[in-house]
């Protein structure tokens, strides 16, 4: 069953679209990143899923419902962000035990060894707290309610390594435990692959791709060698990057099929693998060139 | 076959007002607060007279709730202004809500701190005659009423509880109106003081007849529903303004 | 073990070819029953899908078979087919690079079997 299904689905915001002809659908009980860079529309996506926002145009449907106003949507899904809110009048045990009410998966067992775990005091106050502590606080939140569906938006701002490791841990091991439906965005690909079966790339509003991890892991290959041997073999080819190294040394990162790779080993063309977050970065360049140019 | 949870928006009133309860507690204490202000400035009098006739002085101090009265009306028209604004809802959207089911606990809370609201300003008004009574004045009382059958102890506090009702659907309404365009909390302001000198300078009677229309009504029951009626059809407004609101922007 | 996670293959791969060394070392034998997809996912902390996936790579080339319900074994040929499969593909791979590098720095062959054979010894003296 797919817990999320978006046909064309346009987002205005302003004069820009920030969500532009998305159609996306998202099967049940995967975890999957939701990458882009800046102002790519992962948020608009993720709040439009959740019932904040509505959209401008096209069809959203999560548990076969439209989500805005929608309480049976509310009511299954939780967004976790940075900027989530609470009344300064309560104390942050207060916050556990009224997401306790809301929430009927609630685990209070979890929670509450979750928070003594990164330890938290009973009596704080969620505007009191540090960027990153106030991103792991929201984290056990997202994690103890146990909604069916399950988004994290740059759920690790402002943590600290070893807070990152941990929440990527706990994540997929309650995952593993209960199994959901669970999308992240992240700017930090890397961190998050191991976790991920699918990911979703969006670009200005499209999406990009839409694929299994190891199929993106295959879906490129880096080619290291002479100038002109790369520039031959890549001729009619998807080239994604390029960039020269060296005095007649090219690297560059082609699409994978139809590259007879044997071959090009045999001509002395390194072939390597690409980390799919670089692949990500290389795909959505605005434009061919980089920082370099803005130096020159 | 995942299990979703499926819950009323009854339900989830109920949950979101009694989470509203903690999280807008300040807007009771701050009520206690206001009206023991109320009551210390309402001991000097409100108003004092004097005579004086072959040997004989008279001296009259005026003490009555109406300052009491008048600030907790000012009272519930800010707190359901406030509880409108963006930040108080998001907090309403932290767990699970759609605009309806915000809007029906924020109804609910008015309705309870309007509740409290009268049953405080008519209470304080007896505290403020105990006190004038054993600690201020020991001269003779003449009360338009000192002594006050339940009965009418009762029929005060309903009739400010309903003052109450109507004024704090009003605010909310229009605090809600406000939240659609980020001009609005600069505009309707404006508007509304501009109104109110407008009608006062063309001295036009609309703000009096429209109070005396709610004010004038002497038959309990018709007082009841034409308040009722308006804060219903305000909350209405509201509900109706709300509904394209965006959370969490 | 910890997955290299921005190496050159593939998570699933690098996760089968895990569970081969385990049956090359003799930690896993015929019949006995492999970790579960959930089980790797929670040793190495990745998604189950791509755990299953490298399990399901090994069932694929007869290393393991399904028991209904039960999970994944490792089969009689198991050792056999990996020996072959290391020989022939990782083994003849490694050599490849070698070549091209031998080529690069104008070693010949000679030079480069009189290499392997010293570097052979040495481990066997190691060994010892």
């Amino acid at each position: 069953m797919n817990v999320v299904e978006c046909k064309d689905l346009t987002k205005k915001q302003g004069q820009l679209n920030a969500l532009n002809d998305l159609s996306i659908t998202i099967k049940e009980n995967t975890i999957t990143g939701l990458i882009g860079r800046n102002g790519a529309g992962k948020t608009t996506l993720l709040k439009i899923l959740a019932g904040y926002w509505y959209e401008t145009a096209g069809e959203v449907r999560v548990f076969n419902e439209q989500p805005f106003q929608s309480l049976f949507v509310s009511a299954n899904v939780i967004y976790v962000d940075d900027q989530m809110s609470f009344s300064g009048r309560l104390t942050l045990a207060d916050i556990l035990k009224e997401a306790n009410r809301f929430y009927p998966k609630w685990d209070a067992k979890l929670a509450e060894r979750l928070f003594d775990y990164f330890s938290f005091q009973p009596n704080q106050i969620h505007i009191h707290l540090s960027k990153g502590k106030k991103s792991t606080f929201n984290m056990i939140i997202g994690l103890a309610s146990r909604c069916a569906l399950t988004m994290f938006d740059e759920p690790t701002t402002g943590m600290d390594a070893s807070v990152r490791k941990d929440f990527y841990r706990a994540l997929l091991k309650d995952y593993l435990a209960h199994p959901r439906t669970i999308i992240i965005s992240s700017h930090h690909l890397e961190e998050i692959e191991d976790l991920l079966e699918d990911v979703l790339l969006i670009e200005q509003g499209k999406k990009y791709f839409h694929l299994s991890m190891d199929e993106l892991k295959e879906y490129a290959v880096g080619l290291t060698g002479r100038t002109e041997i790369i520039e031959q073999w890549t001729a009619n080819k998807e080239v994604i990057y390029s960039r020269q190294i060296g005095k007649d040394t090219t690297y560059c990162v082609a699409k994978r099929d139809y590259i007879p790779l044997e071959q090009a080993k045999q001509l002395g063309i390194e072939v390597s693998s690409i980390a799919a977050s670089d692949l990500c970065v290389y795909l959505t360049r605005k434009q061919k060139g980089g920082i370099d140019d803005v130096f020159k | 076959m995942m299990s979703l949870n499926k819950m009323s928006l009854g339900v989830i009133v109920k949950k979101q007002f009694q989470y509203k309860l903690k999280a807008y507690a300040s807007v009771f204490s701050s009520l206690v607060v206001l009206q023991i202000i109320a009551i210390l400035f309402s001991l000097g009098g409100n108003g004092s007279s004097g005579s004086y006739n072959n040997n004989l002085s008279i001296n009259t101090t005026l003490y009555t709730n109406t300052s009491v009265l008048i600030l907790t009306m000012l009272w519930i028209v800010i707190h359901a202004i406030m509880i409108t604004t963006k930040a108080e809802r998001e907090n309403g959207f932290t767990f699970v809500s759609n605009q309806l089911s915000n809007n029906l606990s924020n109804a609910l809370f008015l309705l309870l701190a309007s509740v409290l609201g009268g049953i405080t300003t008519i209470l304080a008004s007896f505290l403020l005659r105990v006190i004038v009574y054993f600690f201020i004045d020991t001269n003779p009382i003449i009360g338009t009423g000192f002594t006050y059958q339940l009965s009418d102890v009762l029929i005060g506090i309903v009739a400010m509880i309903f003052y109450l009702i109507l004024l704090g659907s009003f605010g909310y309404l229009l605090g809600m109106i406000t939240q659609l365009h980020r001009m609005l909390p600069v505009i309707v302001p404006v508007l509304v003081i501009g109104m109110i000198i407008t009608i006062a300078q063309t001295e036009s009677d609309v703000i009096i007849r429209l109070s005396e229309f709610y004010y004038q009504e002497t038959n309990a029951l018709f007082f009841i529903l034409k308040i009722l009626v308006t804060s219903i059809l305000c909350f209405i407004g509201a509900i109706l303004v709300s509904h394209r609101l965006e959370a969490r922007r | 073990m910890i997955l290299n996670a921005n190496g050159s293959k593939p998570i699933y791969i690098q996760i089968s070819e895990w569970i081969e060394t385990e049956i090359l070392n003799g930690n896993l034998t015929k019949d006995d029953k492999v970790y579960s997809q959930y089980k790797l996912a929670e040793l190495f902390t990745i998604n189950p899908a791509t755990a299953a996936k490298g399990l399901n790579l090994l069932a694929d080339e007869g290393i393991l078979y399904t028991k209904r319900g039960l999970g994944k074994f490792v089969t009689a040929d198991a050792l056999t087919i990996i020996m072959n499969k290391r020989k022939n593909q990782t083994l003849k791979g490694l050599l490849q690079e070698v070549a091209l590098e031998a080529e690069r720095l104008y070693v010949t062959e000679n030079e480069l079997v009189e290499m392997l054979g010293q570097i052979m010894k040495e481990r066997k003296g190691d060994s010892r």
